[in-house]
C-alpha cells in the first residue's frame, strides 16, 4: 500500500501533470512514464516544499521540468540512433494520431500544438485546460507574468486559427 | 539622430536602435496585452474542450499511476534486498574464510590490533 500522502498527491494531481506531460511529449507511454516520476519526486521532496506557491502549481512544475527532460533524452536518444522521431516504439505519436484520426477538428488542433514551442504548450494547457491565473502559471513555469500573457496570447491565437481552417475547410 | 557614446563614436558609425515601426508594434502589443487585463477568468471554452478531448488520458491514470509507483518502489524494494542479501552472503564468506573467527571481521588484516598499539 502506498503512504496516504503519495496516495494523495496521485488523486489530485496526477491528471493535470498528464496533460502537462502529453502536451509536451505526445507519446501517451512517455506522458504516463512522466507522470509517475513526477508523484515520486513530489512526495520524496516534501519536504522542500517551502509553501510560497500552491501544492498545486509546485507540483505541475515539477511535472513540467520532468517532461522536458524526458523530452531532451528522447531527442538524444534519437538524434544517436538516427531514427524518425515520429515513430516511437510504444505507439504514442502515431497512436496518438489514429486516436484523433476521424476527429478532424482535433487532429489540427494537434498538429497546430505541436507547432508551438514546448513552454506556450505548457501555458496554453495550464490555462486553458487546468484553469490557472497567470500568477500561478509564472509561478509554476518561472516566468514574468507579462511573458505568460504574451506567450499565451499568441499561441491561443494560432491554435484558434488552426481550429478555425478546420471549420472553414468543413 | 541620437547620439551614441563610447565605441560607437570611434568609428562614426550610428547604430539603427528602433526602426520607424516600433511605435506601431509596442502600440498593437499594448492593445493585444489588454484584452487580458479584462479579468482573470477569460478563457476560451470551445479551445479548452478540444483541449481537453485532445489530452484526455484514456486510461484511470489515477489506477495506472497507482499501480506504475506502487509495482516500481516493490521493485526497489526488492533490489535493496538483494543488495543486503548479498551484502550479508559476503559477511558470511569472510566470516568462514576467517575460520569462523568473528572477531577478525573488526580488523580488515591480520595483526592491525599490533600495528595499531605499536604506533
Amino acid at each position: 500500500m502506498l503512504e496516504r500522502r503519495l496516495r494523495a498527491l496521485i488523486d489530485q494531481h496526477s491528471t493535470a501533470a498528464f496533460h502537462i506531460a502529453f502536451g509536451i511529449l505526445h507519446d501517451r507511454g512517455l506522458a504516463e512514464d512522466v507522470v509517475q516520476e513526477t508523484m515520486i519526486k513530489a512526495w520524496q521532496g516534501a519536504d522542500s516544499f517551502r509553501g510560497e506557491s500552491s501544492a498545486r502549481t509546485w507540483v505541475l512544475r515539477i511535472a513540467h521540468n520532468t517532461a522536458i527532460d524526458s523530452l531532451r533524452r528522447r531527442r538524444d536518444q534519437l538524434t544517436v540512433a538516427g531514427n524518425v522521431p515520429d515513430i516511437d516504439s510504444s505507439g504514442g505519436v502515431q497512436e496518438t494520431e489514429r486516436r484523433v484520426e476521424g476527429r478532424a477538428d482535433l487532429g489540427m488542433l494537434s498538429e497546430a500544438l505541436k507547432r508551438l514551442d514546448e513552454t506556450s504548450r505548457t501555458i496554453v494547457i495550464l490555462r486553458e485546460v487546468e484553469l490557472m491565473s497567470y500568477q500561478q502559471i509564472s509561478d509554476a513555469l518561472d516566468l514574468s507574468v507579462p511573458t505568460v500573457k504574451t506567450r499565451l496570447l499568441r499561441a491561443r491565437r494560432f491554435l484558434q486559427a488552426a481550429v478555425a481552417d478546420q471549420g472553414v475547410e468543413q | 539622430m541620437t547620439e551614441f557614446p563610447g565605441p560607437f563614436e570611434s568609428n562614426g558609425e550610428q547604430p539603427v536602435v528602433v526602426s520607424d515601426d516600433h511605435d506601431e508594434v509596442v502600440a498593437q502589443l499594448g492593445s493585444d496585452l489588454d484584452e487580458f487585463e479584462d479579468g482573470s477568468d477569460n478563457h476560451d471554452e470551445m479551445l479548452r474542450i478540444r483541449l481537453q478531448q485532445l489530452l484526455d488520458p484514456a486510461v484511470d491514470i489515477e489506477a495506472q499511476t497507482t499501480q506504475g509507483i506502487d509495482r516500481s518502489l516493490r521493485d526497489r524494494s526488492s533490489f535493496n534486498m538483494g543488495v543486503d542479501l548479498v551484502g550479508l552472503g559476503w559477511t558470511t564468506l569472510r566470516v568462514l574464510l576467517a575460520g569462523g573467527d568473528g572477531d577478525s571481521l573488526t580488523n580488515d588484516r591480520p595483526g592491525a590490533d599490533r600495528d595499531m598499539k605499536g604506533t
